[in-house]
């Protein structure tokens, strides 16, 4: 069990909504649910990372956050009815599911599972507005290193198996700059990327080099504890 | 700076969030202290704890980023659909600043009285969910749009959306602001204000603007308008 909020759960909850998981293997490409759907099941990642994924009329999609060990996927089916976004597995992996309607009637009884449902919508809240900020201003550079921390932090290795092209329509941005982007922080020995997969060496070389988006994103989640 | 107290008290139903309050919490709105916002004003800061809640009925608040580099951009706004302080209710604080953008009415109450309420009141807890997933998606579409959409685009959905939120054609806005909400320099807007008032959907005054021709800035808009109206109607109609 590698999910840190369900970690951060004092024992009587854990033990609580342990009981109602069940543990799934997540496929690459996999779409979880689509914006706008009655979500039937949430997620909470050990291994796997999800991106949650909004689009342009003319088909431009764009992520609006990414999820892995640190939260749960599909909190905004508590909030409201249907789905905000699209959520699409990118790094496949192990997660627990539970039925929406349980993990909700948990939701509304249980105090302290509410409470640290809650404060995880408020680091989303925050990784959604901050990659805002980070796309109007960042460069191509700087938001490819904040990605791979944050792939690297949901991760339990050092490989993020991820395509250049797959992380270029991640952040919006051409494949060309992905690329030349890539290449660059392999000749500084901080990444080595091969076949497909994106092998971490140096993770202090991307944080130097990452704006400060991803240390803003990080501390919110680090905050959501009982 | 405090909001004065205001003397004539306007129209609860006039927040499309109170409007959908139900009737046993009529007593508990007794807590509502309606203020009026002037232009300029702080609701809260970076990382700060939220002392009040505001429902605002004729103003219009941002909520912005501010880069250690000194840039700024707006993440989100809020007009009459909606609360100012979503973070008071989720237990928690943001790394942004509310600031009304242009002054009006609103009702406000104290943070931890919300939140009190909204903990134990089921009717009140399900509406300001459902306001906060709204505010999400809102905030979603603010990265669609600082990635994909121009400035002009970006413009006339500002634009409309203040329009909306204040009920008026005339907004008290300088270049200066409008700027730094949309994350670029004033001479910027100046250029893109300027193509506007000549093809004569705006007029340009000092310090304000007015909206000549509605249709015609949604014509140039980024759908982002559209969604954004879309979200209030969803609100209204829950």
């Amino acid at each position: 069990m590698k999910n840190r909020f369900l970690k951060a759960l004092p024992v009587k909850e854990y033990r609580l909504i342990s009981a109602l998981l069940k543990p799934v293997e997540l496929k690459q490409g996999a779409v979880l649910f689509e914006a706008g759907q009655q979500i039937r099941d949430l997620y909470f990642p050990d291994e796997a990372t999800i991106s949650c994924l909004s689009g342009t009329a003319d088909g431009q999609i764009l992520e609006v956050s990414v999820i892995g060990n640190e939260g749960v996927v599909g909190i905004t089916s508590l909030l409201a009815d249907t789905a905000a976004f699209h959520a699409i597995v990118q790094l496949p992996g192990r997660a627990s599911v539970v039925r929406r309607d349980v993990l909700q009637k948990e939701f509304k009884r249980c105090e302290t599972l509410q409470r640290l449902l809650l404060q995880y919508t408020n680091s989303l809240l925050i990784q959604i507005a901050q990659t805002a900020v980070c796309n109007k201003f960042h460069s191509v550079e700087e938001r490819f290193c904040r990605w791979l921390l944050m792939a690297h932090d949901r991760s339990v290795a050092d490989r993020v198996p991820l395509t250049q092209e797959a992380l270029a329509r991640i952040l919006g941005s051409r494949r060309a700059s992905v690329s030349v982007t890539a290449s660059a922080f392999q000749k500084k020995g901080a990444i080595r990327y091969s076949r497909g997969v994106i092998n971490i060496l140096d993770r202090r070389h991307l944080e130097n080099a990452s704006c400060e988006c991803y240390e803003t994103i990080s501390a919110a989640h680090a905050r959501v504890d009982s | 700076m405090r909001p004065k107290r205001y003397e004539e008290s306007p129209d609860k139903s006039m927040n499309k969030i109170l409007a959908a309050l139900p009737t046993s919490l009529r007593d508990w709105m007794e807590n509502l202290e309606p203020v009026r916002l002037s232009a300029g004003t702080v609701l809260f800061e970076p990382d700060e704890a939220i002392e009040h809640v505001y429902f605002l009925t004729n103003a219009l608040v941002s909520i912005v980023s501010m880069n250690s580099e000194g840039t700024s951009v707006e993440v989100g706004s809020i007009g009459y659909e909606g609360m100012v302080g979503v973070p008071a209710i989720l237990g928690g604080v943001t790394p942004y600043r509310a600031v009304v953008q242009m002054g009006g009415d609103a009702y406000r109450i104290a943070g931890r009285r919300l939140y009190e309420e909204f903990r134990r009141n089921p009717f009140l807890r399900d509406l300001l969910l459902k306001y906060t997933n709204t505010f999400l998606i809102q905030i979603a579409q603010s990265s669609l749009c600082n990635s994909y959409h121009t400035l002009q685009e970006r413009l006339c959905r500002w634009l409309l959306v203040a329009r909306d939120a204040v009920r008026s054609d005339v907004l008290l806005l300088t270049h200066d602001v409008i700027a730094h909400l949309l994350g670029t320099r004033r001479a910027s807007v100046t250029v893109a204000a300027g193509l506007l008032q000549r093809a004569g959907l705006i007029k340009i005054g000092r310090g304000q603007i007015t909206i000549l021709d509605p249709q015609g800035l949604e014509a140039q808009s980024c759908e982002c308008y559209s969604i954004l109206r879309e979200g209030v109607r969803r609100i209204q109609s829950s």
